[in-house]
C-alpha cells in the first residue's frame, strides 16, 4: 500500500493545470475504424465549458470544422449512421488544433474511450480450466455498450457471454482466424501483454456477421495490429497491482503512416512478480511487437507483423474447503512447495510461442478491397508439473493427508490426529516439501538397496546406470507445440450505394506436437521412460514389453533433462472455409445474409509405439473429416436514428476438435464413440436506441447445441493413472436477456448499467465411455449420464452491473460499480450420475442404458426406498451463493508541453467479498466399506475442489504518451 | 533517441528472460547415536525393548489384546532389514537391532507407501518409541500408533509429522542375516520369538508342493487365497466358495508365488521344509515378482527372507523373488 500511496503522489504533485484565454479552430476527420475511409454526413457535436454546443457535419472526405472555441477542455461526441457513438476529449491548447483521425466502429459496436485507459488489463488462456482467476476478459476498448461493460466487470466471476464455451467467440488478427486449431479456443495468449498494439480493434456481438468472417454465435473480434492501425507517438506505462502481476512496464512507439509511405512499430512489456493473495503465480512475462508497412500507392499496401509473447508463470490449482481451511487461506495453492526455504511452483507454465504474418492490401478501385494474408505460428508451449514412479504422492493436499479421509473411514483417532498435525505444523504441511523429494532421488540407486523394478534381465533394457541416481520424481513439461500455418483471401465489393458482397478462403493446417520431456530431474541423474502404471499393474513378467513407451527404440529408457519420454504425438489438422456474405440496404431496412461451408480433416500420428498399444498406438489414425456450415441472417430496421431492432438466425454444423475425438489420445489411436459434427441453432432479437441522454441495447436470444462431444482426462488417484473419460451426445439449450445502457446524467456524470439474465441447461444425458491409459480394457461403455435438465456450469447465469461515471473538466475520471452475480454451478463429474456409481441404490431390473429421463425420473423409477436422499447427494449439482461486488477507480490525465500523463487507479471488490469463482467435481468415487446392497456398493462423493474470488485488490497505471 | 533506447534494451531483455534455475537442496543429515542421546533419550535393544515393555506385561483381565503405550524416553538403533520397493510388503517396515539379529527385530507399521525410498534396506533407523503403542497380531510383535479398531492392539502411524519426528534415517550400514541351516535350525527355532522381524537367510530349504500340516491344519500348497470367491478361469468366474486356498493349477495357472490376474490379486502361499521345520513363503499378489513361478517340487533353495509369525506359523516375508536362490 505503501509503494501505490508513494506513486500516487508523485504523480499529482509533479503536475498543475495551466489557465488558457484564446480561442482556437478544431478541424478533424472522420474515417472508418476499419479501412479509414472517410464518413459524410457524420453528426459532430463539440461541447466546451461556457459554451453552448455546436454542431458540425462532416463533408465528403469525412472532414468537419469548429471555429472560436475558447481555449480549455472540450468533448466531442461523433454520431453517424451504421456507426456507433464515439466521445473523445479535446485539449483546446493551439489556435488551430487539427485533431487528425477520428476513427468510428461499425455499428453494433460501441466505444468507450471514457473508460479508464488500460484501467483493467486482463489476459486469456485457453487451456486454464483449472487455474484460477483465469476467465477470460477482453481488453478491447471498443465494443458493444453491453459487452464493454461485462468484458471489463464480470469476469472475476468468470462470466462467460450467454454461457457459451470459449470456442465460440472467432478471434482474428489482421483479418486472420487465431482460434486455436485443436480446441477452437481465442489465442489471446499469444499476445497478452501487448495491450498498446492490439488496443485497435473492432468487435461485433453475438450472431452479427463478422467483417472478416462469417462468425459464430458469439460475436467476432478483429485486432488491427499492424503499424499503421497503432496511435502514433511514443507511450510508456507502468502498472503495479496486487491483484494479477506485481510490476508491467511498457513502451511503444507508432511511426503513423509517413509521407514516404511508411509506417512502423515497435511495443515491448514485461509484467514481473506475483500477487497479494496466491502463493507461487509469479510472472516472468515478456512481450515484443515489431510491425513495418509500406504503402507502394494508392492500390497496394503491404504489412508485416511479428511478435511473440516469452513467458513462465505459476499456475494455481483448485483445492477442496477443508485444504483451504486448514491452510488459513480462501487462496491456498496445492502447487507451491518449499525448496531450501524458498517457495516453488510445480506448475509453471512456459510458453514462446511467435507470430509472423504478411498482409497485403490491394484497392483496384474505390469500390473493391482485396485482402490477402498469411501468417505462421511456431515455438512451444510447456506445462510442468511433477511426475514420480513407485515413489509416494508428494501432493500436501493428497486425499490421504487430509483429516476428512479419516473421518469418512470412521478412524476417528487418525482423523483427530491429522487435524492436530495441520494446526501444529501448517507451514510444514501445507506446503510440497521439495528437500524431501531431492533427498529421496540422492540416495536411490542399487548401491543403497534399491532393486530394478521388474526383470528385464535379457531384454536389452536398461533400468539403472552405474554409479548414478535414478530419479523418483521429476518437473516434467507437458508440452504442446504448434506449427500452424494460415492463409487468407478476402474481397469486398461495394456495388452501390445499396449493396455490398464479401467472400473470401480461409485455409488452415496446423500440426501440434504432444509430448512430455523432463524439465528438472530434482537432484538425481536419470529418468526410466517406462510405463509404471502398466508395469505395475500387469507385472509384465509374462510380457515386459508392455511396459515400454516405445517398442520402436532401444535407445530411449534412459532420459535426461530436455528430453522427451511418455507419449509423443502429433495432432495433425487441415481445415478450408469457403464463405461470403451480402448486404443490402432498402431505405429503413437492411438484409446481411451470409454463408460458409468447411471441410475439416484430422488425425493423430503416434511418433511412440505403446507397449500396451502395439498395434494401435503408432503412425497414423484413421482420418477424421467433416463437413460443416455456417449460415447466417440479419434483419436489420431502423425506424429512425435513434432506435433501431436487428433480428437474427444462425444454423451451424461444426466439426468436433481433436481435443475431444480420441478416448486416450496420449496413448491410441481409437477415435472415441459416437464422434459427430455438433449442430448449433440462434435466434437472437435486439433493441438499439441511440440518443443524446441514453444509449441501450437490449436483447433476447434462443441457443440450441447438439451433439457436443468432450474428452476429460485427469489423474485418477483410485487407479494410480491417467482415465479418460469421453462423452458424446451433449446437448444444451441457452436463452435469456441481455441488456446494457449508459445514460448521461448531467455533462460530467454518467450511469451505466449491464444485465445478462439467462438460463444455460443440458437438454440430453449424454453417452460416457471411461478408459484408463494403462490398460486396454475399456471401464465404462456408452453408459448413459444423466444430467438433462442440470445447469451449464462454471459461469454466472445472472449477472448484473451498475455504475457512476464521472468526469470533470479537468480530466479527472471517477467511477464506481457494482456487480450482483447468481445462478452459478459447479463443473460436474460425469461418473457421479451414471447407473454404474448409482447402481447399488437402484433396482438394476427396472432400468438400463437405454433410459432417458432426468436423475429424478431415475430415482423415481428404481431407487430403492431410503434411497433417495443418497442418490441425490452424489448427483445433484451444487450451486454457489449468489455475491455482489463492488469496485472503484479514479484517474487523471495531465497535458505537458504536448505531452500527456495520467494514471488510472482501480480498487477492486472493495467490500473484500468472498465467494466461490469456479472449481470441479473431483473425478473419483468413494466406496463405502460399511454399506453393501444386495446389488453393489454404496459410493458417495469426493469432496469438490473450488476457486476463491480475490479479495480487495488494485491496479495502478500511470502512463506516458509523447 | 531516448524512446528507441528504451524499446531496444526491453526488447533485448525479452529476448533474452528466461527461467530460474534451481540449485539442488543440502543433503540431509543422517541421524546420530549421539543427537538421540542428546534428546533425552536411553538406548535399548529391540529385544529387551520387547522383552520390558511387551513380553513382561498380561493383558487387562478380559481383554485378548495388548497395547501398550509407551511412556518412557526409550529409543531403538535399528536397521531396515525390509523393502516394499517391489510391493510384497505394505505399510510394514521390519527392522533389526542395529548390533545383529541375535538382539532381535520387529514391525513398525507405519502407514505408507513408498517407503523404501527413505528407508533404505541396510539404512539405520533410530525409533524414538514413547507416544508409540507397542502390539502384537497374531503373535507378531510391532510398533505402531493408535487403532479404531479394537480388535486390533496397535494401529498405523499415519501422520507424517509423527513419522518424521520418531523414525529418524541414520547412516548406511548394511544389515546381517542371521544365516539358518540343518546344523543350527532347532537351536534357532526353539528360541524363535527372539528372531521374529529379523532378516534370515535360509540355506537348504526344499520347496514342498501338496498338502502338509503347518500350524496344526491340512493346508494345501502352494495356492492362493481367493478371499472373496473371485477367482477367474478362462475368464470365467468360478464358484467353489468352501475353499478358500486354491490350488493354482486347478484354474490351469502356472505356479506362481501369488494369484493377479483380471484386476484381482490375492496372497499366495509356498511352502518350504527344512527337515520337520515348515515355513510358507507368503506373497502379496500386488507384489511385481507375484507371477514369477516358484521352484518347482522338492527343488533346494537358499531363501532370505524376514521371519514372521502368523499365530504358531511361522511366515517368510520376500523382498524380492531374486532373494530365492535354487540350487
Amino acid at each position: 500500500m505503501k509503494r501505490l500511496l508513494l506513486a500516487i503522489l508523485l504523480v499529482a504533485g509533479s503536475l498543475s493545470a495551466m489557465a488558457q484565454e484564446s480561442v482556437s479552430t478544431i478541424t478533424g476527420k472522420v474515417v472508418s475504424r476499419g479501412d479509414r475511409s472517410p464518413i459524410e454526413f457524420a453528426e459532430v457535436t463539440l461541447e466546451a465549458s461556457g459554451l453552448l454546443s455546436q454542431t458540425a457535419t462532416t463533408d465528403a472526405n469525412g472532414e468537419f470544422t469548429f471555429t472560436e472555441i475558447p481555449f480549455g477542455q472540450a468533448t466531442l461526441t461523433v454520431e453517424a449512421t451504421g456507426f456507433q457513438l464515439s466521445a473523445i476529449n479535446v485539449k483546446v491548447d493551439r489556435e488551430l488544433k487539427d485533431l487528425n483521425y477520428i476513427s468510428l466502429t461499425p455499428e453494433m459496436t460501441a466505444a468507450n474511450d471514457f473508460l479508464l485507459d488500460d484501467g483493467a488489463f486482463v489476459e486469456f488462456d485457453s487451456d486454464m480450466s483449472n487455474d484460477s482467476q483465469s476467465t477470460p476478459v477482453s481488453l478491447s476498448a471498443s465494443k458493444d455498450v453491453f459487452n464493454n461493460i461485462a468484458g471489463y466487470k464480470f469476469g472475476a466471476l468468470r462470466f462467460r457471454t450467454r454461457g457459451y464455451d470459449q470456442n465460440t467467440e472467432i478471434i482474428y488478427l489482421n483479418g486472420v482466424e487465431m482460434t486455436d486449431a485443436n480446441s477452437g479456443n481465442g489465442t489471446w495468449s499469444l499476445w497478452s501483454g501487448l495491450n498498446e498494439a492490439t488496443r485497435n480493434q473492432e468487435s461485433t456481438y453475438a450472431t452479427s456477421i463478422g467483417t472478416s468472417g462469417v462468425g459464430g454465435i458469439n460475436g467476432t473480434t478483429n485486432i488491427l495490429a499492424r503499424a499503421s492501425q497503432m496511435r502514433q507517438g511514443f507511450r510508456t506505462g507502468f502498472v503495479t497491482s496486487s491483484g494479477s502481476y506485481r510490476h508491467r512496464v511498457m513502451a511503444t512507439y507508432a511511426s503513423g503512416m509517413q509521407d514516404n509511405g511508411w509506417a512502423y512499430a515497435a511495443s515491448v512489456s514485461a509484467r514481473l512478480g506475483g500477487n497479494d493473495f496466491v502463493e507461487g503465480v509469479t510472472y516472468n512475462a515478456w512481450a515484443y511487437f515489431l510491425s513495418a508497412e509500406k504503402k507502394l500507392n494508392d492500390r497496394h499496401q503491404f504489412a508485416f507483423t511479428f511478435f511473440g509473447v516469452p513467458t513462465q508463470r505459476g499456475a494455481q490449482m483448485a483445492a477442496t474447503q477443508e485444504a483451504y481451511s486448514l491452510a488459513g487461506s480462501y487462496w491456498y495453492n496445492p502447487n507451491v512447495g518449499m525448496q531450501n526455504g524458498k517457495l516453488r511452483n510445480a506448475r509453471v507454465r512456459s510458453y514462446h510461442e511467435p507470430v509472423a504474418m504478411a498482409n497485403w492490401f490491394y484497392t483496384p478501385s474505390d469500390r473493391t478491397k482485396i485482402t490477402a494474408a498469411v501468417s505462421f505460428r511456431f515455438g512451444q508451449n510447456g506445462y510442468s508439473a511433477l511426475d514420480w514412479n513407485s515413489a509416494a504422492d508428494p501432493r500436501a493436499d493428497y486425499y490421504r493427508n487430509l483429516p476428512s479421509y479419516w473421518n469418512a473411514k470412521g478412524d476417528m483417532t487418525h482423523q483427530m490426529q491429522l487435524a492436530q498435525a495441520w494446526r501444529d505444523n501448517r507451514e510444514k504441511m501445507m506446503y510440497i516439501d521439495f528437500d524431501k523429494l531431492y533427498n529421496i532421488n540422492y540416495r536411490s540407486n542399487p548401491a543403497n538397496g534399491d532393486k530394478p523394478t521388474m526383470n528385464y534381465e535379457g531384454t536389452g533394457i536398461e533400468e539403472s546406470v552405474a554409479g548414478q541416481n535414478r530419479s523418483r520424481y521429476i518437473i516434467s513439461e507437458r508440452h504442446t507445440d504448434q506449427r500452424d500455418l494460415r492463409i487468407k483471401l478476402q474481397a469486398d465489393h461495394t456495388i452501390n450505394n445499396y449493396q455490398s458482397i464479401s467472400g473470401g478462403i480461409d485455409l488452415r493446417k496446423n500440426r501440434t506436437e504432444y509430448y512430455t520431456s523432463i524439465k528438472d530431474l530434482l537432484g538425481g541423474d536419470y529418468w526410466v521412460n517406462i510405463d509404471n502404471f502398466a508395469e505395475r499393474d500387469i507385472h509384465a513378467t509374462a510380457d515386459r514389453s508392455k511396459s515400454l513407451n516405445d517398442l520402436n527404440r532401444s535407445d530411449n529408457y534412459i532420459v535426461r533433462e530436455g528430453e522427451k519420454y511418455g507419449y509423443d504425438y502429433y495432432a495433425h489438422s487441415m481445415v478450408g472455409k469457403l464463405w461470403g456474405a451480402y448486404n443490402l440496404r432498402l431505405g429503413n431496412f437492411k438484409l446481411a445474409a451470409a454463408g460458409e461451408v468447411s471441410y475439416t480433416s484430422f488425425y493423430r500420428e503416434g511418433l511412440y509405439r505403446k507397449g500396451l498399444f502395439a498395434d494401435n498406438s503408432f503412425g497414423e489414425s484413421e482420418h477424421q473429416n467433416f463437413l460443416g456450415y455456417n449460415l447466417k441472417g440479419n434483419f436489420f430496421w431502423e425506424p429512425n436514428g435513434a432506435n433501431s431492432l436487428q433480428l437474427s438466425v444462425v444454423a451451424q454444423q461444426n466439426a468436433p476438435y481433436f481435443q475431444d475425438a480420441f478416448v486416450s489420445p496420449r496413448t491410441r489411436n481409437t477415435v472415441a464413440p459416437n464422434l459427430t459434427t455438433e449442430k448449433v441453432r440462434s435466434l437472437d432479437l435486439a433493441y438499439n436506441f441511440k440518443a443524446p441522454w441514453m444509449q441501450l441495447r437490449a436483447s433476447v436470444y434462443y441457443t440450441e447445441i447438439k451433439d457436443q462431444s468432450k474428452l476429460i482426462s485427469f489423474y485418477d488417484d483410485v487407479w494410480a493413472a491417467f482415465s479418460n473419460m469421453s462423452l458424446s451426445g451433449i446437448d444444451s439449450r441457452y436463452y435469456g436477456l441481455e441488456m446494457g445502457m449508459r445514460v448521461p446524467i448531467t455533462a460530467s456524470l454518467s450511469a451505466s448499467a449491464a444485465a445478462s439474465i439467462g438460463d444455460y441447461t443440458y437438454t440430453s444425458n449424454p453417452y460416457f465411455t471411461q478408459t484408463r491409459d494403462n490398460t486396454a480394457a475399456t471401464l465404462v461403455e456408452n453408459e448413459r449420464v444423466y444430467w438433462k435438465g442440470m445447469k451449464v456450469e462454471s459461469t454466472p447465469q445472472v449477472a448484473i452491473n451498475v455504475g457512476l461515471n464521472y468526469r470533470t473538466d479537468n480530466n479527472i475520471y471517477l467511477s464506481i460499480d457494482a456487480e450482483y452475480f447468481d445462478k452459478m454451478y459447479l463443473s460436474m463429474n460425469p461418473l457421479y450420475r451414471t447407473l454404474g456409481a448409482m447402481g447399488g441404490r437402484l433396482d438394476a431390473t427396472k432400468i438400463d442404458s437405454a433410459f432417458d429421463g432426468t436423475i429424478e425420473d431415475v430415482i423415481k423409477y428404481a431407487a430403492y426406498a431410503g434411497e433417495e436422499s443418497n442418490i441425490r447427494g452424489l448427483a445433484s449439482q451444487e450451486k454457489f451463493n449468489p455475491a455482489i461486488v463492488l469496485n472503484a477507480s479514479i484517474g487523471k490525465t495531465w497535458y505537458v508541453g504536448g505531452n500527456q500523463i495520467g494514471f488510472s487507479l482501480e480498487i477492486k471488490n472493495l467490500t473484500n467479498t468472498i465467494c466461490k469463482t469456479g472449481g470441479f467435481e473431483q473425478m473419483r468415487l468413494f466406496s463405502d466399506d460399511e454399506y453393501e446392497t444386495t446389488t453393489g456398493t454404496r459410493y458417495s462423493r469426493f469432496d469438490s475442489k473450488y476457486f476463491y474470488l480475490y479479495g480487495t485488490n488494485y491496479y495502478l497505471n500511470i502512463y506516458f504518451r509523447f | 533517441m531516448k524512446k528507441y533506447i528504451i524499446i531496444a534494451a526491453l526488447a533485448l531483455l525479452a529476448f533474452t528472460s528466461c527461467e530460474k534455475q534451481w540449485e539442488d537442496v543440502p543433503t540431509f543429515e543422517p541421524a546420530t547415536k549421539e543427537q538421540i542421546i542428546a534428546d533425552g533419550y536411553t538406548l535399548m535393544t529391540v529385544n529387551d525393548f520387547k522383552q520390558q515393555y511387551f513380553y513382561s506385561v498380561l493383558p487387562e483381565p478380559g481383554k485378548t489384546v495388548l497395547g501398550i503405550t509407551i511412556e518412557d524416553k526409550v529409543a531403538l538403533e535399528t536397521v531396515v532389514v525390509s523393502s516394499d520397493e517391489l510391493g510384497n510388503t505394505y505399510r510394514s517396515l521390519y527392522v533389526q537391532d542395529a548390533s545383529g539379529p541375535e538382539a532381535g527385530g520387529m514391525e513398525i507399521k507405519v502407514g505408507k507407501g513408498s517407503m523404501y525410498t527413505v528407508y533404505k534396506p541396510g539404512q539405520k533407523l533410530y525409533i524414538k518409541t514413547d507416544e508409540l503403542i507397542l502390539g502384537n497380531y497374531r503373535n507378531m510383535v510391532g510398533l505402531g500408533g493408535p487403532s479404531s479398531e479394537s480388535t486390533y492392539s496397535n494401529g498405523f502411524i499415519d501422520i507424517q509429522t509423527i513419522i518424521d519426528e520418531k523414525l529418524l534415517p541414520g547412516e548406511m550400514m548394511g544389515a546381517d542375516t542371521l544365516v539358518v541351516n540343518s546344523s543350527n535350525i532347532s537351536t534357532i527355532m526353539s528360541n524363535a520369538k527372539k528372531y521374529l522381524g529379523t532378516l534370515c537367510r535360509f540355506e537348504g530349504l526344499e520347496s514342498t508342493w501338496g498338502t502338509i500340516k503347518v500350524g496344526g491344519y491340512d493346508n494345501r500348497y502352494p495356492s492362493f487365497m481367493d478371499s472373496g470367491d473371485e477367482a477367474t478361469k478362462n475368464g470365467e468366474q468360478v464358484d467353489d466358495a468352501d475353499d478358500y486356498n486354491k490350488d493354482f493349477r486347478d484354474y490351469d495357472l502356472p505356479v506362481t508365488w501369488a494369484y493377479s490376474y483380471d484386476n484381482l490379486s490375492f496372497y499366495g502361499s509356498a511352502a518350504f521344509t527344512m527337515g520337520s521345520y515348515p515355513f510358507i513363503v507368503r506373497t502379496s499378489g500386488y507384489s511385481r515378482f507375484a507371477l514369477e513361478e516358484i521352484p518347482a517340487d522338492g527343488e533346494i533353495c537358499d531363501i532370505t527372507a524376514i521371519l514372521t509369525i502368523y499365530d504358531s506359523t511361522y511366515q517368510l516375508v520376500l523382498n524380492s523373488a531374486t532373494d530365492v536362490v535354487v540350487k
